[in-house]
C-alpha cells in the first residue's frame, strides 16, 4: 500500500485549483467544479430501458448512477459512457454558483472497462460503440480511448448517421477537463 | 436534444431511490448502508462555517490523522471534500472515541442547508471491503503515541453489521481491561474510549466522550 496522504483536501470554492480536473486517491477517481449559477447547467442522464432519464438539476442532488448503466451529462463530455464502476453524482446550488461532484470507483478492481457510446437522439438506435479496458490503468487509459473513439466518431459520417431513422448525430467532444487542449465544442449538447 | 427518446413518466415512477439525499431515501443510509459498490452515511447535521454540529455530540469537525510524521490535525471546513486515505488512522473529537484504520478510502462531504435555520447534510462515501479487508478499531497512547490495542474486524466478510458489532466488543474490551490502556512504554494511563452512537455511551464513556 503506497504512503498515505495526510488532510487530503479538495476545496470546492470558485477559485480552487482542483476545479474541472480528476483527482486520483487511492481507491477513487474525483472530479469538482464549481460554475456560476447562470452558466448552463451540468444535466445528467441515464440511457434506460424505453428511453433516456433526465435527472432533475435540483438544488441538491446525490444520484448513484449504477456501474455499467449508459450516462451522459450535458455540456460536458459529448458522448454516453458506460463504466463498470458506480459513480456518484452531486449537484448543489447555492449563493450564486453551482458545484459539481463526480465520484468515480470504490471497490478495488471494479473499475476495469468503460465504454463510449452513441445514440440516435431521434430513435434510441444505438449507433457506435467502443469499448475501453482501463485495467490497472484506470481513467488515463480512458482518456487515450477517449480522444480516439471521438476523432473516430466525428471524422465518419456513416457512424454519425442513425441506420432506422436517417437522423444525423450531432459530432462528439471530449471531456471538458481543465487543461485539456481540445477546441471547445461548436455545440455542446 | 433528447425530447424525442426522454422517458415522460415522473422520476419517482422509474427511479424511487434517485435522490439519496430525498427526505423519503436518507434515513435509510444514516447508520451506513452498502448500495453498489459503495458504502454511503448520510445525515442531517447543522452544516456552517462553524463546521459540522450533531444535535447529540456538539462540534465534531475536528479531525485527527496519524502519519509516519505523528497526527496531523484539521478542522471539517466548509465546502471542501475531505478524503483518509485508506490505511490511515483517524478520528474526529466527541464522534467516536478510538482510531479507525480502514482498508478503503473515505470521503467526507458537508453541504450547507439550502435554507437558513435548517439542517445540512453530511454525506460519507467510502468503498465496500470484500475478501480479507479489514476495519481495526485502535488506541494509541495519548502522551507517547505507542499503539496499545488494536481489535481486527475482516469486514470484508463480515460486512457492517460485523462492524457495528466489533466496535462495541472493542471498545469493552479496552475499557474493561486496565492494563490495555495503561502504556507499556510511559505507563501512562489512557482515557476510555466510546462508540459512536451515543445512546451506548456508559456514564463514564459519556465522560471521556468530552473530553476526547
Amino acid at each position: 500500500m503506497d504512503a498515505p496522504i495526510l488532510r487530503h483536501i479538495l476545496p470546492l470554492g470558485p477559485e480552487s485549483p482542483s476545479l474541472g480536473r480528476w483527482t486520483r486517491t487511492h481507491d477513487y477517481d474525483v472530479w469538482v467544479d464549481c460554475r456560476a449559477a447562470e452558466a448552463p447547467p451540468l444535466t445528467l442522464w441515464e440511457a434506460r430501458e424505453g428511453g433516456v432519464l433526465r435527472i432533475p438539476d435540483d438544488q441538491t442532488i446525490m444520484h448513484v448512477v449504477k456501474g455499467g448503466t449508459p450516462h451522459h451529462i450535458e455540456q460536458l463530455f459529448g458522448y454516453w459512457r458506460a463504466c463498470d464502476a458506480d459513480i456518484v453524482w452531486f449537484r448543489i446550488a447555492r449563493d450564486n454558483v453551482v458545484r459539481y461532484v463526480i465520484v468515480l470507483g470504490g471497490t478495488p478492481g471494479a473499475y476495469a472497462k468503460d465504454a463510449i457510446l452513441w445514440i440516435c437522439p431521434a430513435c434510441a438506435t444505438p449507433l457506435d460503440r467502443r469499448e475501453i479496458k482501463t485495467g490497472p490503468h484506470g481513467i488515463e487509459r480512458f482518456w487515450r480511448g477517449e480522444a480516439e473513439a471521438v476523432a473516430d466518431f466525428n471524422a465518419d459520417r456513416a457512424r454519425r448517421a442513425c441506420p432506422r431513422c436517417g437522423h444525423e448525430h450531432p459530432p462528439a467532444y471530449r471531456f471538458r477537463r481543465a487543461g485539456l487542449d481540445d477546441a471547445p465544442p461548436a455545440q455542446p449538447w | 436534444m433528447f425530447a424525442q427518446i426522454e422517458i415522460k413518466e415522473p422520476i419517482e415512477k422509474v427511479a424511487a431511490d434517485w435522490d439519496l439525499l430525498a427526505e423519503s431515501v436518507m434515513p435509510h443510509f444514516s447508520t451506513f448502508r452498502a448500495l453498489g459498490h459503495n458504502i454511503y452515511g448520510l445525515r442531517r447535521r447543522v452544516i456552517s462555517a462553524l463546521g459540522v454540529d450533531d444535535p447529540k455530540k456538539g462540534n465534531i469537525s475536528h479531525y485527527l490523522e496519524l502519519g509516519p510524521h505523528g497526527i496531523e490535525e484539521g478542522e471539517q471546513e466548509l465546502w471542501t471534500l475531505r478524503v483518509t486515505t485508506a490505511g490511515t488512522p483517524h478520528r474526529v473529537l466527541h464522534n467516536f472515541g478510538y482510531w479507525h484504520i480502514n482498508d478503503k478510502d473515505e470521503l467526507y462531504l458537508p453541504i450547507v442547508s439550502a435554507t437558513e435555520g435548517k439542517l445540512g447534510y453530511y454525506c460519507i462515501v467510502q468503498g465496500h471491503p470484500t475478501g480479507k479487508e479489514t476495519d481495526s478499531f485502535a488506541w494509541y497512547c495519548e502522551k507517547c503515541l505507542t499503539l496499545l490495542y488494536d481489535f481486527v474486524v475482516e469486514t470484508g466478510q463480515t460486512g457492517i453489521a460485523g462492524f457495528w458489532k466489533g466496535e462495541q466488543e472493542a471498545v469493552r474490551r479496552y475499557n474493561t481491561d486496565l492494563k490495555l490502556r495503561t502504556c507499556p512504554e510511559c505507563g501512562h494511563v489512557n482515557p476510555l474510549g466510546y462508540c459512536w452512537n451515543k445512546a451506548k455511551d456508559t456514564p463514564e464513556e459519556a465522560q471521556a466522550r468530552l473530553y476526547w
